[in-house]
């Protein structure tokens, strides 16, 4: 079963008989927390993203519009330090060097669909087929391609939770982000 | 990304065939192709308060370098499929880079004939922070481009625009003049035979 197959199927046991005449699209969506200095912290990504504003999120609210969907491809945190301080999108600081060990678990419609995968360690060494490539390891922050996609339906709640061993400073930028293909609203026909 | 596999490129060749037949333009026996197109724009210009570009949108007043199209619709016959956006700051005395910094979170919107086929997409996605569907490396932070997972297509006669919103108003001195490419499978027009 492809990921087209997926979301196709995953909608229509919900119901959502129209999605197979959606746009098909490539999605990447982000939310981002304030640092937490202290050891062991936990953090959650997603919920509470309407008070967040560009461009410390690119989405709304944590459930897809009427018509929209993504099949999750890939997580990944990453941090941005001194994020306060710029004052020129080109000057920002580099993204800092991510921490240690991050546990993670997504949730979708009150399920746990990943349970408490290890980001952190597991891909700083950039060994294995699922480490998402970063520029300069470890600048860039962690994550991995997961071995099956999982599916966001329109309309469903869903966020992410982390534990994080390292204290982050406050006046950085803890982010997570989400991706894969998605579907967008589109009542006529798709390109 | 070299050598492709056949069945990845004759993905492109069905969604575009089909798309078009959809449209009502008959693409067939159109001549095969690849297509790379591109605009350009200095998005640091003074006084600059926006945040929003539009590219393509007007590239019939630019001129060669700027650009290789000269409208922002494909001729009769032609048309092609967006596999891959590459953005590049071609800024040549003080390039700022694209990656690994806040202007990263630029978010990329691609609307084909009224209709958003890719939304708010950052250059994150693209390479250096994230590289979700990697291209070859960079040789430098100046330029990112990622390769879509679903294949877009822009039938003939169809107006399409790329919008980049940047985090902040850039300042003059950032040195950011941003091209957009798209590079995908294409159609040319070909009334009589093909190669």
């Amino acid at each position: 079963m492809n990921v087209a197959q997926q979301i196709v199927g995953v909608n229509e046991r919900l119901g959502n008989f129209a999605v197979p005449q959606m746009q098909g699209t490539t999605r990447y969506i982000y939310d981002a927390q304030d640092g937490v200095a202290a050891v062991n912290s936990g953090y959650s990504f997603f919920q509470g993203v309407s008070n967040r504003v560009y461009p410390l999120a690119n989405i709304n609210q944590n459930r897809f519009e009427a018509g929209e969907s993504l099949a999750v491809q890939g997580i990944q945190l990453f941090t941005i330090a001194t994020y306060g301080s710029a004052t020129n999108s080109s000057a920002i600081a580099v993204p800092g060097a991510f921490p240690t060990t991050a546990v993670v678990n997504l949730f979708i419609g009150n399920q746990r669909v990943l349970k408490n995968i290890e980001l952190g360690v597991y891909s700083l060494s950039s060994l294995g087929k699922s480490i998402v490539p970063t520029a300069t390891v470890p600048q860039g922050g962690c994550g991995i391609f997961l071995e099956t996609p999982i599916v966001i339906p329109p309309q469903v709640e869903f966020f992410v939770t982390a534990q994080i061993s390292a204290s982050i400073a406050a006046t950085s930028k803890v982010f997570c982000a989400l991706w894969g293909t998605g579907t967008l609203l589109n009542p006529k026909e798709t390109y | 990304m070299q050598n492709l596999p056949f069945a990845a490129q004759q993905e492109q060749v069905n969604k575009f065939l089909e798309a078009t037949r959809m449209l009502g333009a008959q693409m067939d026996s159109m001549q095969g192709t690849t297509r790379i197109i591109y605009d350009t724009q200095d998005i640091t210009t003074a006084p600059n308060t926006t945040t929003s570009y539009d590219f393509f949108s007007a590239v019939s007043s630019k001129t060669f370098p700027a650009a290789n199209i000269t409208d922002n619709r494909f001729e009769p016959g032609e048309g092609m499929v967006i596999k891959e956006i590459i953005i590049a700051n071609i800024q040549t005395t003080t390039p700022a880079p694209v990656i690994n910094t806040l202007l990263g979170a630029t978010l990329v919107n691609v609307l084909i004939g009224n209709n958003r086929v890719i939304k708010d997409l950052p250059l994150w996605a693209f390479g250096g922070l994230t590289a979700i569907n990697n291209l070859n490396p960079a040789n430098n932070t100046a330029l990112t481009g990622i390769r879509l997972l679903t294949n877009l297509v822009i039938p003939p006669q169809v107006q399409f625009v790329c919008n980049l919103r940047v985090p902040q108003s850039p300042l003059a001195a950032a040195g950011i003049t941003f091209r957009v490419y798209f590079k995908g499978y294409g159609k040319l027009f070909n009334p009589r035979n093909n190669y």
